[in-house]
């Protein structure tokens, strides 16, 4: 017992409650029901040491950005026009206890409601995984004081119930570039066209004079509405001159099956960029 | 009770050789399996205050070696959002010990803090970032500092409280 | 435990192509193992009533002597040639017969067992095993066959 003159000591330990791993590995982290079978399953497994407390919990949001161009999740309190599936997709079981390395199935069913037009309707799982409490370290002194931070950790995933006949695209726009630094940011709306999300994944590839790829980025995204994202390029090197930045977006997700993933007509467009 | 019995492999094999008296149908199946790419998000590490006097704050940066550090893996560029709930006290029973001026940083290429570590600027925002856009690793380490403010007359007793750390995948 | 071959099983075998009209062996369900994780091992257990694959056979009678033996892949193939590794350990097969008595016998399905039937002429084989995804494992559908192979001896 270390005591300073008329002093007790706290004891605090972690966020996390220790050092083995406390949270859960989700799989997929995209999941799509076809209303032929209405249902779905995602895999949750335990990497940790000590069991972890899981509930599966469904609201409606969609990704849009913001005014820099980042992602964020619109979680709108009344989906309005926007297809919404969170009131009738369910997770089962809705809370369960994961022993250390072990995996648990949860089925996600949707109980459609009469009449559901064609189309695709989206909702979020959201995944919340509590660790064992923080384990206290218990002073030998009889005043002492002891603190600990429980962790919870909260994966959020989107799935999309597809009924009927469903399209996607996405319009691409001309990109706005700029310089900050050595990069070049590159900014795109894209809006998405047919009944569907679109996703798939952003391309970008800056060419010099000579039609030499110079730089290059490959970003996974999803359209649902409309977005504005940013992206980063390096051009830390580069010498002055005229390149040529094409944009391009693709049906193709190297992280998704391919049955998964909606076929739309590739997208493309360039602008010409001057490194000073 | 067995339904047949397991005959000795030596006897095996003598039968085997007397081939000619052999009749032998086969049957297949198939083995599938479908891989996924999982997303997670785990805590890696303590944010370790130590021992704490009463009357004296202490401090956790989010940079020090006893920062909390959480470890997520995703796809490679992909974009997501971090956000942290963070309480302002831990509670035992009706008293309350402060922990606040919470920090935050965010590192896509290793799980060390002390280079290339991203400021999260506002710990009780949404951060947007993307996993592992400097190696494309689809790896994202996400460090947590905070303070803890001991009143001089703090009450024993046993805190406690929750941190929430939310991962958003689009 | 060896027994002398019955007399009646002798008459049985005595040409090949009789013998195996009276042999049958049939594939009743994949092993399945499902959706796996990358970098997580996933094992399938032969006692699995929904994921291990299950076999069917159909000796002669009674006291026929029998060689199971497997042909058993080492990846299953997926999408633009990726490969993903399976392998089956020490007690990843079962055999049972279907008489209600039956007990299950496990045996490692890497090599040949031979059996005598006892209780009833037919019998379930079921097969469980590992896949071992990397890290880095491509999504996707992975497939390949196993086979069983009857032999009457």
């Amino acid at each position: 017992m270390i005591r300073a003159a008329g002093t007790a000591l706290l004891t605090l330990i972690g966020l996390a409650t220790s050092a083995a791993a406390q949270g859960v590995l989700v799989a997929p982290h995209a999941v799509v029901i076809d209303h032929r079978t209405r249902s779905a399953a995602i895999t949750l497994y335990n990497p940790g040491s000590e069991p972890a407390e899981v509930t599966i919990a469904t609201f409606f949001g969609y990704p849009v950005t913001d005014s820099t161009g980042d992602f964020e999740l619109a979680t709108p309190t009344a989906p309005g026009a926007l297809p919404s599936a969170a009131g009738w997709v369910e997770a089962y079981p809705r809370r369960t206890v994961i022993g250390p390395l072990e995996r648990q199935t949860v089925r996600l069913l949707a109980r459609t409601p009469n009449g559901l037009a064609d189309g695709e309707y989206w909702t979020r799982i959201m995944i919340t995984a509590t660790g064992g409490r923080a384990p206290v370290v218990v002073d030998s002194a009889p005043a002492g004081i002891q603190v600990g931070l429980n962790l919870e950790v909260r994966t959020i995933i989107p799935l999309q119930y597809r009924k009927g006949s469903v399209t996607t695209g996405a319009q691409l726009e001309r990109p706005r570039v700029t310089r900050v630094g050595d990069s070049l940011l590159v900014r795109a709306r894209m809006v998405r066209q047919g009944n569907a999300a679109f996703v798939g994944t952003a391309r970008g590839t800056l060419v010099d004079a000579g039609n030499r790829v110079v730089g290059s980025f490959s970003v996974p995204l999803a359209v649902y509405t409309e977005i504005d994202p940013r992206f980063t390029l390096s051009v830390a090197g580069l010498p002055a001159g005229r390149y040529r930045l094409v944009l391009e977006l693709t049906a193709e997700r190297a992280d998704l099956p391919p049955e998964q993933i909606l076929k739309a007509s590739p997208s493309s467009t360039d602008v010409d960029v001057v490194l000073p | 009770m067995r339904f047949f019995t397991k005959v000795s492999v030596a006897t095996a094999i003598g039968l085997s050789l007397a081939g000619a008296l052999e009749a032998q149908t086969s049957g297949t199946i198939n083995a599938r399996a479908v891989v996924r790419q999982p997303i997670t998000i785990t805590a890696g590490q303590d944010l370790d205050f130590g021992i704490v006097l009463q009357g004296s704050p202490r401090t956790i940066a989010e940079t020090a070696a006893a920062a909390g550090r959480f470890d997520a893996t995703g796809t490679a560029n992909a974009n997501v959002n971090v956000n942290f709930t963070l309480p302002a006290n831990l509670v035992s029973g009706a008293n309350n010990l402060p922990i606040g001026s919470w920090t935050g940083c965010y590192n896509q290429a290793a799980a060390v803090n002390a280079s290339g570590c991203t400021t999260i600027a506002n710990m009780s925002g949404t951060t947007a970032t993307t996993f592992g856009n400097v190696a494309g690793n689809g790896r994202l380490w996400v460090f947590v500092g905070a303070t803890v403010s001991p009143a001089a007359a703090q009450a024993v007793g046993t805190y406690t409280n929750t941190v929430t750390l939310t991962l958003t995948y689009f | 435990m060896p027994r002398p071959l019955p007399l009646a099983f002798a008459a049985l075998v005595g040409s090949a192509a009789p013998c195996s009209a009276q042999l049958l062996v049939q594939g009743i369900r994949d092993l399945d193992f499902g959706p796996v994780i990358q970098g997580i091992a996933t094992s399938v257990p032969p006692t699995d009533p929904i994921r291990s694959g299950q076999f069917y056979f159909r000796t002669p009678g009674l006291g026929t002597r029998i060689r199971i033996q497997f042909t058993l892949p080492t990846r299953l193939n997926g999408p633009a040639g990726a490969r993903l590794p399976i392998s089956f350990g020490a007690n990843d097969a079962m055999a049972r017969g279907t008489a209600p008595a039956s007990a299950p016998a496990f045996f490692n399905p890497n090599g040949a067992v031979v059996y005598q039937m006892v209780t009833s002429p037919d019998a379930n084989v079921w097969i469980g095993g590992r896949v071992t995804p990397a890290a880095n494992q491509a999504v996707g559908s992975y497939t390949n066959t196993i086979v069983i192979t009857v032999t009457i001896l």
